[in-house]
């Protein structure tokens, strides 16, 4: 059954391979594909940074990345808290190509769903979850890996043309990070940051001027705030600005632009004016001050308020207060206007600063000379604003400016109204004072020297004399006859009486007509009371006549009853 | 030893596996011209090169992310081991299981079993050979399951596709993964058992 084992046929002999097989090949592939792994991930693997949150919401390690120009540059490795627990220190490992590249100045902040002012922002972040964004910041600079995660998004990366500048502001008012920068009504930039001061004397705004608008912005540039609805209320008027209604929601700073002024530098500081009008009043340097001490109510009147010369501004009204003496027993009001000599001589503004005011102070004791006085007057009836008006009242009693302890004194005259109220008083307290009675008791007595004159016995004798004469006549006339010759010569002689009766009579007439004549002249000679009457009734025409043009120009012009009379 | 009977090797035999024929000593058959060996050469160390690179590819295959999923803007990159993690977070252990069973277990098991069978045949162990040569049977049957992984991820790559909705691409470890299991499968295949016979006793 088993075949022969020799009779089998022998396998024709091979020469032997030895020595390593090409098999071991596979392994160092293996190895080196391995090592070739590791050796690259460790290599790709670019800087490794920690960034120190407050909160960590919906930051989870392996998950939140992080992006640089929404391009995800990395991922977050760790979340852990500092030793202290009072912060949360994410760790993250970035791209290879950020290595060397994270600097002081690199930002991080967590970009989640926000709402701001007019800006929504992070909306991607709703369905991706928060992430963590990153904003190199400038190359240069002492190379980090541990950051503070900003607050809020920084609103202009590093790396975007334009400007910043910094505005000093009293208050923030409405403005917030992202509020609009406009130029000509146009937004170029907008707020970036906002910081009290060290000293807290003011708040520092930081505004972004984008790259082609910066150049608007020029050394002599005023920057002023255009947030909501600005009412002034002063002695022009009532003023109201409203800017857009994305500046009244997030407030909004305007600026201009001076053709001629050379262009700011990146950086520069400068002053944000509540206001435009405000902006665009020149920086009065300290003027020439004078003390006016003016009767009656000073309601109204502030610091601030215009001092006009027939209707241009002068000067500034600077304080408005009490002035007591205990020593003089007396307190008054005084108010320190100042005269800017820049606003009355534009061309002395390279003039040294004594000398324009030493003019000043000429020109003005020169002017009190001839008349000058200061007047309150009303600028607009409804807001009972005040200014000082410097007007000539040539009628005025002399004066001068008075130099007193070191101070000028500009006198002064009671405002129209006040003048034209102590006026009326003034008239009705001499109607008040009239001698009436005695008037009347002089009238009457006057025409009972009529009535005397009249019913007088002489004029009666003379009456029934003329009667006795007439009845003669007659008798004489029966007594005619013969005597007829004798009679005409009686007759005659008896004309001739007549005549010198009727003499006698006229005579009687013009005593009567003097008497007429000297009430008259009661009336209307110069004693004292025909002056008074005449003077009285010639004011109650003066004062018809005021009426008269008042209304006059009420018809023409209505709304000075607002406004005030227009002052040209 | 149930069954003892003379060896091949014993007698100087050796057989064609072309043709069939049985013959004298190693070399080429003198019938057909195919090598014949007694043994197949060089078995031990190919399978040892083999088994080395799967198990020094282990390493990156487990230490690498398998698979990127990026759904929803939501970025995540799984490693095999975090995959089998997330699946028993998430309450599905079975899934798990599965997953640990066939990448992780299986793939380690079989590259023990052949450390061990290697071992053994080189120490010339007489320990046990029907024990090893059921492990050998076992590591050659497995092997092939142990690309489930792979053919997830083969999957997944070619179905979810929908841009930035939802997206899967394969990782490294993905690639070092699949060539574990295919390196594992050819050591498998280079190994000879018949080594395992060969030292039961002391040659007489």
């Amino acid at each position: 059954m088993s075949p022969d084992l020799e009779a089998l046929p022998a396998a024709k002999a091979t020469r032997e391979r030895r020595g390593i097989a090409l098999v071991w090949v596979i392994p160092l592939v293996a190895l080196a594909i391995g090592v070739w792994l590791v050796v690259e991930n460790l290599v790709e693997r670019g800087p490794a940074v920690s960034i120190l949150l407050d909160r960590a919401e919906g930051i989870e390690p392996g998950k939140t990345r992080i992006r640089f120009r929404d391009v995800t540059v990395g991922k977050v490795e760790t979340v852990q808290f500092t030793r202290d627990l009072k912060r949360v220190r994410v760790g993250a490992r970035l791209d290879k190509a950020f290595a060397g590249r994270l600097t002081t100045s690199t930002r991080f902040w967590v970009v989640r769903p926000r709402l701001e002012g007019a800006r929504v922002s992070g909306l991607d972040t709703l369905l991706g979850g928060a992430y963590i964004a990153m904003d190199l910041g400038a190359t240069g600079g002492d190379a980090r890996h541990e950051f503070r995660a900003l607050d809020e998004p920084p609103g202009i990366l590093s790396d975007t043309p334009g400007a910043l500048y910094t505005l000093d502001a009293e208050r923030l008012g409405s403005l917030d990070v992202g509020s609009p920068v406009y130029f000509r009504g146009i937004q170029v930039g907008e707020v970036t940051a906002y910081r009290l001061r060290g000293d807290a004397s003011a708040v520092e705004i930081d505004v972004f001027i984008h790259a082609p608008h910066a150049r608007a912005v020029k050394r002599a540039s005023h920057f002023w705030d255009v947030s909501g609805v600005a009412v002034t209320l002063d002695d022009r008027g009532i003023d109201l600005r409203l800017a857009s209604v994305s500046a009244l929601l997030s407030g909004g700073v305007a600026f201009d632009s001076p053709a001629d002024a050379p262009t700011a530098e990146a950086g520069r500081h400068f002053h944000l004016f509540p206001d435009h009008a405000k902006s665009q009043e020149q920086p009065i340097r300290v003027g020439q001050p004078y003390v006016l001490y003016f009767q009656g109510s000073l309601r109204g009147l502030e610091p601030g308020a215009a001092v006009e010369y027939q209707g241009i501004r002068v000067g500034t009204v600077r304080e408005v207060g009490f002035e007591s003496s205990f020593d003089k027993r007396r307190v008054r009001a005084v108010t320190v206007i100042e005269i800017e000599p820049e606003r009355v001589a534009p061309k002395n503004r390279e003039m040294p600063r004594e000398e324009q005011l030493r003019r000043t102070r000429i020109v003005m004791e020169e002017l009190v000379r001839k008349g000058l006085r200061a007047q309150l007057k009303t600028g607009n009836l409804l807001t009972g604003k005040l200014f000082v008006d410097l007007a000539f009242f040539p009628e005025a009693p002399a004066a001068e400016v008075v130099h007193e302890g070191g101070r000028l004194i500009l006198p002064t005259v009671p405002a129209t109204l006040e003048n034209l109220s102590r006026g009326l008083t003034r008239f009705i307290a001499r109607i008040d004072h009239l001698p009436l009675e005695s008037m009347g008791t002089h009238l009457e007595g006057a025409l009972a020297g009529a009535d005397r004159l009249v019913n007088a016995p002489e004029l009666r004798g003379s009456i029934q004399g003329l009667e006795v004469l007439v009845r003669r006549g007659e008798r004489l006339l029966h007594d005619l006859d013969p005597e007829l010759v004798t009679l005409a010569r009686t007759l005659t002689r008896t004309g001739r009486d007549a005549h010198a009766l009727i003499t006698g009579m006229r005579e009687t007439v013009d005593q009567f007509t003097a008497a007429g004549v000297e009430v008259n002249r009661l009336l209307k000679g110069k004693g004292p009371v025909g002056r008074v009457v005449r003077r009285m009734l010639g004011e109650l025409a003066a004062t018809a006549h005021s009426l008269k043009l008042m209304l006059d120009y009420l018809e023409r012009h209505p709304e000075a009853l607002i406004k005030g009379k227009t002052r040209y | 030893m149930t069954c003892r009977g003379p060896r091949g090797i014993e007698l100087g035999l050796s057989h064609c596996h072309l043709c069939g024929l049985t013959l004298r000593g190693e070399g080429l058959c003198p019938r057909c011209g195919e090598a014949v060996h007694l043994r197949v050469p060089g078995s031990l160390q190919r399978t040892w090169a083999l088994l080395i690179a799967a198990m020094l590819l282990y390493v990156p295959a487990n230490a690498f992310p398998i698979m990127h999923t990026s759904a929803l803007g939501d970025d995540r990159a799984d490693t095999i081991l975090e995959g089998v993690v997330y699946f028993l977070t998430e309450g599905e252990w079975a899934i798990a299981l599965v997953i640990f069973v066939a990448s992780v277990l299986v793939p380690l098991l079989k590259m023990l079993a052949l450390l061990y069978l290697l071992t053994s045949v080189r120490r010339r162990s007489p320990v046990r050979p029907r024990e090893r040569t059921r492990i050998y049977r076992l590591t050659e049957v497995i092997g092939r399951w142990s690309m489930v992984d792979v053919f997830v991820v083969a999957l997944m790559v070619a179905l979810v596709h929908l841009g930035q909705i939802a997206r899967i691409t394969p990782g490294p470890g993905a690639l070092a993964f699949a060539a574990v299991v295919i390196l594992t499968m050819l050591a498998a295949s280079a190994f000879d058992p018949r080594l395992i016979w060969d030292h039961l006793e002391p040659r007489r």
